[in-house]
């Protein structure tokens, strides 16, 4: 039986990794995309002295795709770890897109890194571009990756369950790849991520103009971030985040909670599923005691899509089967997504979303007409919080409004976690917590001490010692 | 598309292809990083292997990600059942793959020295304990680790952290680290400058004489280890259900793969022969071949262990039913396949990728 502790301390564990997630995830790669951008600016125009600003931002570049590196090792721990019914259940079509991530994604943005930050002095600027130019597709097949994971647990297409194996498995790898919600999630988070890196520079650059220090980093730096980070907010909101919503009934339904409405019609079609959940699942039993009668077979195959309705119940009733009407409402209402949440975070993100917009306008015009009033520098540098909060509370939607199901119509979460004892879990919780706390407040205090020191010695050649 | 019993077997070798890569890259640096400590050197030395280490930090966490994306697209139960078993135990290797960049990074960079005794211990620390860890890993593999699936296939670790801590298990984790010792040192004898050089020789030659003793006790022990036998007909193209065999245990049942195929003897010999061989290459001064030769006794120890418990992957001592092998606990046909196609030809490319960039950094 799993109980509600496990479950709220692997929620807790959880959590904390999807804030680091967010927090560097979306800094990372729309900074790869900003330093390959000023690469290629400055090779593209002759400019000799465009090396100390591609330093610069990647000094910070590499803090962030540190934390990122970090959060998405924690990621694949924990999905084992304290998601391990997770892991055996839906791991056959979820574990490929992951696969793409790290093989494609994450192997070149690492080893591009490496040639990025350290390779200065030792490749030629064109090869150098390169290593940008690696880290930047990386950043990307990353985000893709992942994408396409936490799409398939919101839309789960392209595979089926299997009453042998008792897990979903994969019957079209090209649909798990190419599914709708995916690629919308993917777009939709890939131009918040680009405002994020932008208002990060932004702000930045925002912060030397108004010292008039660093102008040779500051000037180019602001210009760019400015009219990227426009772009980047416009076509979000041309985009909108109408795929995301329109492909499944729960989909609908975080819709309706968001829009505020009831979803009554929703309601009564998921106690339908219920109840033919539970045929699934008196089925399911029968086939597990290895009966393979073929009218028994057809029953099932054609109840199995509601089977997680079934497994929904178990939260009030162990056994399923035999559930009385009461427990039945309770799993029914339990089916919406959390309706204020969802309302009150669509709020927040378009609040922001907007704020972003109106900071990205104001310092592209002010970059254009070449003012430089202290006002505007100091809202574009206070403004540095909305975006994330604007992608934060997209991601906090998105997550958190598929409560209670981890993988859509399939697994709700309260069944998916490991069955560990709570003294471990809270162990694992608390040095976890710490480490990353830690690892926060480290890369906070540098982040600090990098943009307080500029580029001041990073136009020397670097010094070569050694006895070697 | 291939026979299910053909895709299983070739993405349990491309399983410990990956498996190789991680130990050769990640176990390098581990290595490097935990012998830092050890040979006292002095603050432009360190900087020197520091600098030439950093650039390929993050892109070995990778080769770590990669063996654990493989192993859970292939075998999504058995990653959930040794990733929420040692749940603590990845916690630790975890940390201290995260570190370990960051610690490269910022030990490097000029600003701040204040900083320095602090990166270097927490740089060691993030070098031993993964090292040892995963080597006490690959020893409860051997022994059987105490998990049970119920007939939902939910899981459940019936053990403790302390019950990882067995004599085979710590005897495996000091094997390790004294191969990944041996192999570091022999990466510095042959990069380090004059003095250093002289040092690392002597420490390479004794770490892997330290490594070929333990080895053999560990091969001895294996002899008297109650193994793991499956007695029930082996459907290799069968659905993935890990509770539809029988399974024994019983004294020297890990050597029944080398009793059918001889052949299988060459792996365990090899690595003896190597690590020989290396230590004669270390005393003549041939350190890049000591290298080879040790990276050659790595991947092949690495082999040993998975040949050793094929078809297991993940043996139960407490409810023998419940262990899974690579026929019964993959993922399905389909998945494999796609697995297959991509990861094998990503592994090529990633093993290229990785030993030009090693050789840049030369």
């Amino acid at each position: 039986m799993v109980s509600e502790t496990v479950v709220e301390l692997s929620r807790s564990q959880f959590a904390i990794n999807a804030v680091q997630h967010f927090l560097f995830v979306p800094l990372t790669v729309g900074l790869s995309f900003f330093l390959l951008v000023l690469e290629v600016w400055g090779l593209a125009g002759g400019r000799s002295d465009y090396q100390p600003l591609c330093r610069f931002w990647g000094k910070l570049f590499g803090l962030s795709f540190g934390l990122s590196l970090a959060s998405s090792l924690a990621m694949l721990f924990q999905f084992g770890g304290n998601w391990s019914y997770f892991a055996h259940y839906a791991g056959d079509a979820f574990a490929g897109p992951v696969v793409v991530g790290v093989l494609a994604g994450l192997f070149t943005a690492a080893n591009g890194l490496g040639w990025m930050l350290y390779g200065w002095d030792k490749l030629g600027k064109w090869s150098h571009l390169l290593s940008t130019c690696a880290v930047c597709l990386g950043c990307h097949l990353i985000l893709f990756g992942f994408s396409a994971a936490s799409g398939w647990m919101q839309y789960p297409v392209g595979a089926e369950f299997d009453p042998q194996a008792l897990r979903m498995e994969l019957v079209d790898w090209h649909a798990v790849l190419s599914n709708p919600v995916a690629l919308a999630k993917f777009a939709h988070s890939l131009l918040s991520a680009y405002a994020v890196a932008a208002g990060f520079v932004l702000a930045i650059s925002a912060y030397y103009r108004l010292r008039s220090a660093e102008t040779a980093l500051s000037e180019p730096s602001y210009c760019i971030s400015a009219g990227l980070g426009l772009l980047a907010i416009v076509a979000t909101l041309l985009l909108g985040d109408a795929g995301i919503y329109k492909q499944s009934s729960f989909q609908r339904s975080k819709l309706m909670a968001i829009n505020g409405l009831p979803a009554d019609d929703i309601l009564a079609q998921n106690r339908q599923r219920i109840d033919n959940g539970i045929q699934a699942y008196a089925m399911l039993q029968q086939l597990r005691d290895d009966n393979r009668q073929p009218e028994l077979l057809a029953g099932f195959a054609a109840a199995k899509p509601d089977l997680g309705y079934g497994l929904l119940l178990k939260r009030w009733h162990d056994t399923v089967v035999d559930a009385g009407p009461a427990q039945i409402d309770l799993a029914a209402q339990a089916s919406l997504p959390p309706a204020a949440p969802l309302y009150w975070g669509h709020k927040a993100m378009v609040l922001f979303g907007v704020l972003a917009l109106l900071t990205f306008l104001t310092a592209g015009l002010g970059a254009v007409t070449g003012r430089r009033q202290p006002w505007l520098l100091k809202s574009a540098m206070y403004a540095l919080p909305a975006t994330w909060l604007a992608s934060g509370s997209g991601w906090f939607i998105s997550e958190f409004g598929d409560q209670p199901w981890i993988v859509v119509d399939v697994l709700p979460t309260w069944l998916a976690v490991s069955a560990l004892g709570p003294s471990d879990l809270a162990l694992g919780l608390a040095v976890y917590g710490l480490a990353y706390s830690g690892l926060l407040a480290l890369a906070i205090l540098l982040a600090m001490q990098i943009v307080k020191q500029g580029t001041a010695e990073l136009a020397l050649p670097v010094e070569e010692s050694g006895d070697a | 598309m291939l026979d299910y019993e053909i895709l299983r077997l070739l993405c349990w070798g491309l399983l410990g292809l990956f498996t190789v890569g991680f130990a050769l890259t990640n176990g390098l640096e581990m290595g490097v990083t935990l012998l830092l400590q050890f040979l006292q050197l002095s603050e432009p030395q360190r900087r020197q292997i520091a600098a030439r280490l950093a650039p390929l930090s993050a892109g070995n966490q990778a080769w770590l990600a990669a063996v654990i994306a493989v192993l859970y697209a292939g075998w999504p139960t058995v990653y959930a059942v040794v990733f929420s078993s040692f749940q603590n135990l990845f916690l630790c290797v975890m940390l201290a793959a995260c570190i370990r960049p960051l610690g490269f990074y910022f030990r490097n960079s000029h600003d701040h020295r204040e900083w320095l005794p602090y990166w270097d211990k927490a740089l060691f620390v993030s070098g031993l304990l993964p090292a040892a860890l995963l080597g006490l890993l690959a020893g409860n593999l051997l022994k059987g680790f105490p998990f049970h699936l119920s007939s939902d296939m939910h899981i459940a670790f019936l053990g403790s952290l302390a019950g990882l801590f067995n004599p085979f298990a710590l005897l495996v984790a000091a094997c390790s680290v004294a191969l990944l010792a041996a192999y570091a040192a022999a990466y510095l004898q042959l990069h380090g400058g004059p003095d250093l050089r002289l040092r690392a020789k002597t420490l390479a030659q004794t770490a892997v004489i330290l490594f070929l003793v333990l080895f053999g006790l560990c091969g001895a022990w294996i002899t008297h280890l109650e193994g793991y036998h499956v007695t029930t007909e082996i459907v290799p193209d069968g659905a993935s259900n890990p509770l539809a065999k029988f399974v024994k245990r019983g004294d020297g049942l890990w050597l029944d793969n080398y009793e059918h195929e001889p052949a299988l003897w060459a792996l365990p010999c090899l690595v003896f022969l190597a690590g020989i061989g290396a230590w004669a290459l270390c005393k003549f001064d041939r350190a890049y071949w000591a290298m080879l030769a040790l990276a050659l006794a790595l991947a092949l120890a690495v082999l040993t262990l998975g040949v050793s418990m094929f078809p297991f992957l993940a043996p139960s001592n407490i409810s023998l039913n419940s262990s899974l092998t690579i026929w019964d606990a993959s993922a399905s046909r389909t998945a494999l396949h796609g697995l297959l196609s991509f990861a094998g030809p990503a592994w090529l490319v990633m093993a290229l990728a990785t030993r030009g960039l090693y050789r840049i950094q030369r």
